[in-house]
């Protein structure tokens, strides 16, 4: 374990990079399912509406434009600011995650607290290396807290260093 | 006890004679050879397996009884079948304490071995109905703090089998506690001159809990449970049921139908107890013809379902908690109660998550309050009928303002209780204001609506709701507090309903901070603590409306706090 000097004050820490375009990759899958469901809805609904109505051959795609404008900005930019809002630091009292835009999140996990931690992979993930790390507590609504988007050496590192403090912690 | 006594046919294929560990006590020994259950079980069994097929039992018995011969064969038949899935439960469950795992082997052609670690089991409950008091037997469930079913119920157990158990259970758990000591108890024995030396022996020496006696601590008199029920609303509940009942009785849609409902009526009226009891007494009531009737009407039955809920309320409280004492042996609390049903929880003091006060506003004007405790485990089961929900959702469910102390002491010793000698701060000073504009807003909706349905008069309802909602507001603003202290943090709200609430560093999991777009506007956030067992107390520290470096200071030191106490379990 390293210093207590050096762990104490830690800096919070970003996502990996890449995790941007994993969430803006993920984000234009969703965002194209999306926009295939509301055209496929919408189109047979106003056409057989307001067939006769040259407003329908207008707003349709108006409408269509808009929300791809929209999922298109939620899937190339959304990522970024919520990358720019979510940190992690782990201190030797514990880990401590801040995340969230709009509604701001911040959660202390005191190391002693520590159930177990696990490491998981999605198959996307892994095609960009990243790793989700969930870390289990006895508590009751914050029972299991996920960090998605660490890189999987980072996530796994990260595993052991909680595993190793509270070891020691359990020791003395 | 030598292995040589222990009878071969007792171990049935599969399991290894239990091993002795000499770290135990001789006092029980006797556990390390598998029990059986007691006989009287066979009956308990039967008859619960009969009430869970009770609807086609009673068709197969009626059936039979008019000479069906299906009938008979399917009464027959799930009788039978139930008295040998009895018989053979009976016969090969066994349990014992091997090593130090509490094990229960089940099962004739699936073998089942479940084994739970002494010192996990959180609580070890009794529960007793009429027919148990006869045969001088109880059910025991023996939980832990996962999941919300008992881990294992064994149904059903002499007195002196459950003494052995319980004692087996909590005396060698005094081992465990002396390996983690309670480091809150012995950090923090600056401010209580009375609790210090108890909270010494407690932690330290309570290996010898086992021999120390069992202390009565707190009994409810009779006169106090008619207080409780009165200030309680438990009646409501009874309500609740005859709505649900109305309504699936299809006796609404003969109101519907054309508000007369006259054939039901006409059925009733015709019994002969309706004319000579209740006719009567119709006739002394006023006439539905004018206002003035109508209006006495109203209040006579305002006032009669008042009573009754209030009567139902006492009825339900001396039903559940008769005779309510509350005991200690050592670090082993003990709660015993009930009229017909009995009821008893051990729960080892060391593993209350969080303590909880509320005073409703009657209970206030009785100088009354309740006790609730929370245990890891059980948090999501909320059926009212288990022991488990007696013990911790109604730990105390009517205590004297002015004994609170004394039995907090009790509970968690070495802490400092008096409210009055805490730090409190207060939320936000903006708070009245930021829960007035949401008042205005909902009045403005609530006018919005009222015009909508009825123009324009309706629109006088967000009138009435305006002042109501800002007094609210105001009052709600104020009760909130917070404080920290030495062994913890306690949070105050509520307006009506007083809830003052205590969750302890060593066993706070998390911490959070929260702050929504609203929040940051009015430079608020919210500190949250999460425990093992958040529910069935009813409330959390979910301190909202805290001024924002305030609550990030809290957050660090909640945060420090909390790592530096190590829990005493898990």
């Amino acid at each position: 374990m390293d210093s207590k000097a050096e762990e104490s004050g830690a800096e919070y820490q970003s996502l990996a990079p890449q995790n941007i375009a994993f969430e803006q990759r993920t984000g234009y899958v969703g965002a194209f399912v999306l926009l295939c469901i509301a055209m496929a809805i919408s189109a047979p609904v106003a056409l057989s509406l307001a067939w006769s109505s040259w407003w329908t051959w207008i707003m349709l795609p108006v409408g269509w434009l808009l929300l791809t404008i929209l999922l298109f900005w939620h899937a190339h930019v959304w990522p970024r600011i919520v990358y720019r809002a979510t940190s992690w630091r782990l201190e030797d009292t514990g880990m401590e995650i801040r995340r969230g835009v709009w509604w701001r999140h911040r959660i202390a996990i005191p190391v002693a607290r520590v159930q177990h931690v696990d490491v998981s992979q999605g198959p996307i993930q892994r095609m960009f290396d990243l790793a989700t790390l969930t870390i289990h507590t006895a508590g009751t609504k914050n029972a299991s807290i996920d960090l998605s988007g660490l890189d999987h050496g980072s996530a796994l590192h990260l595993r052991d260093r909680l595993i190793e403090q509270k070891d020691s912690l359990d020791v003395t | 006890m030598s292995l040589d006594e222990v009878p071969e046919t007792e171990f049935p294929t599969g399991t290894s004679p239990p091993s002795i560990d000499p770290s135990h006590s001789n006092a029980m020994a006797d556990l390390h050879e598998p029990k059986f259950l007691h006989p009287s079980s066979i009956l308990f069994d039967v008859l619960s397996h009969i009430r869970s097929f009770l609807v086609p039992a009673i068709v197969a018995v009626y059936s039979a009884a008019s000479g069906g011969i299906w009938g008979l064969g399917i009464a027959a038949l799930i009788f039978g079948s139930s008295l040998l899935h009895t018989l053979v439960r009976y016969f090969t469950l066994r349990y014992c304490i091997k090593g130090s795992d509490f094990v229960v082997t089940e099962g004739l052609l699936f073998r089942r071995v479940r084994s739970v670690p002494i010192r996990r089991i959180q609580n070890v409950d009794l529960l007793q109905n009429v027919l148990h008091r006869i045969f001088g037997v109880a059910e025991v469930r023996i939980e832990t703090a996962s999941g919300t079913e008992a881990e294992a119920t064994l149904r059903v157990l002499t007195h002196t089998q459950i003494e052995e158990l319980r004692h087996a259970i909590f005396g060698s758990e005094a081992d465990v506690s002396a390996v983690e000591p309670v480091v809150s108890d012995t950090e923090n024995d600056r401010s209580q001159p009375l609790a210090q030396v108890e909270s010494k022996n407690t932690t330290v020496n309570d290996s010898h809990s086992a021999s120390a006696t069992r202390r009565l601590i707190h009994h409810i008199p009779l006169r106090r449970l008619i207080a409780a029920g009165l200030a309680s609303n438990r009646g409501a509940v009874l309500f609740g049921i005859l709505f649900g009942l109305y309504f699936q009785s299809g006796f609404d849609n003969q109101f519907r139908d054309g508000f007369d409902g006259r054939e039901a009526a006409d059925q009733l009226t015709n019994a002969g107890w309706w004319n000579s009891m209740v006719v009567p007494v119709l006739d002394l009531l006023p006439s539905t013809d004018t206002v003035a009737g109508i209006t006495t009407l109203v209040i006579i039955g305002l006032l009669f379902v008042f009573v009754t809920l209030r009567i139902v309320g006492i009825a339900w409280y001396i039903l559940r908690f008769y005779d309510h004492q509350l005991t200690r042996q050592g670090n082993d609390l003990r709660i015993s109660c009930g009229l017909f049903t009995k009821v008893s929880a051990t729960i080892p003091r060391q593993r209350i998550q969080f303590i909880s006060i509320h005073r409703t506003l009657f209970m206030r004007w009785m100088k009354l309050a309740s006790i609730r405790i929370e245990t890891a485990g059980g948090s999501a089961t909320e059926s009212e009928n288990a022991a488990s929900t007696v013990s911790r959702r109604w730990f105390l469910p009517v205590v004297a303002e002015n004994d609170i102390v004394r039995l907090l002491n009790e509970l968690r010793p070495g802490n400092a209780w008096d409210e009055s000698q805490f730090v409190w701060h207060s939320v936000s000073p903006l708070t009245a204001r930021r829960l007035m504009r949401v008042g205005i807003v909902a009045s403005l909706l609530i006018s919005g609506v009222g015009m909508w349905l009825w123009f324009p008069w309706g629109g006088a309802a967000g009138l009435i709701t305006l002042p109501v909602l800002s007094y609210l507001a105001i009052k709600k603003s104020r009760a909130m507090r917070y404080a920290r202290t030495d062994w913890g943090v306690a949070y105050r709200s509520g307006v009506l309903t007083r809830k003052l609430s205590f969750a302890f560093y060593d066993r706070m999991q998390t911490i959070s901070f929260n702050q929504s777009p609203f929040d940051r506007r009015w430079n608020m956030a919210t500190v949250s603590v999460d425990t093992a067992a958040a529910g069935p107390a009813d409330h959390a520290i979910d301190v909202a409306y805290l001024d924002v470096d305030f609550a990030t200071e809290q957050f660090r030191e909640l945060q420090g706090k909390a790592a530096l106490h190590r829990p005493s379990w898990g």
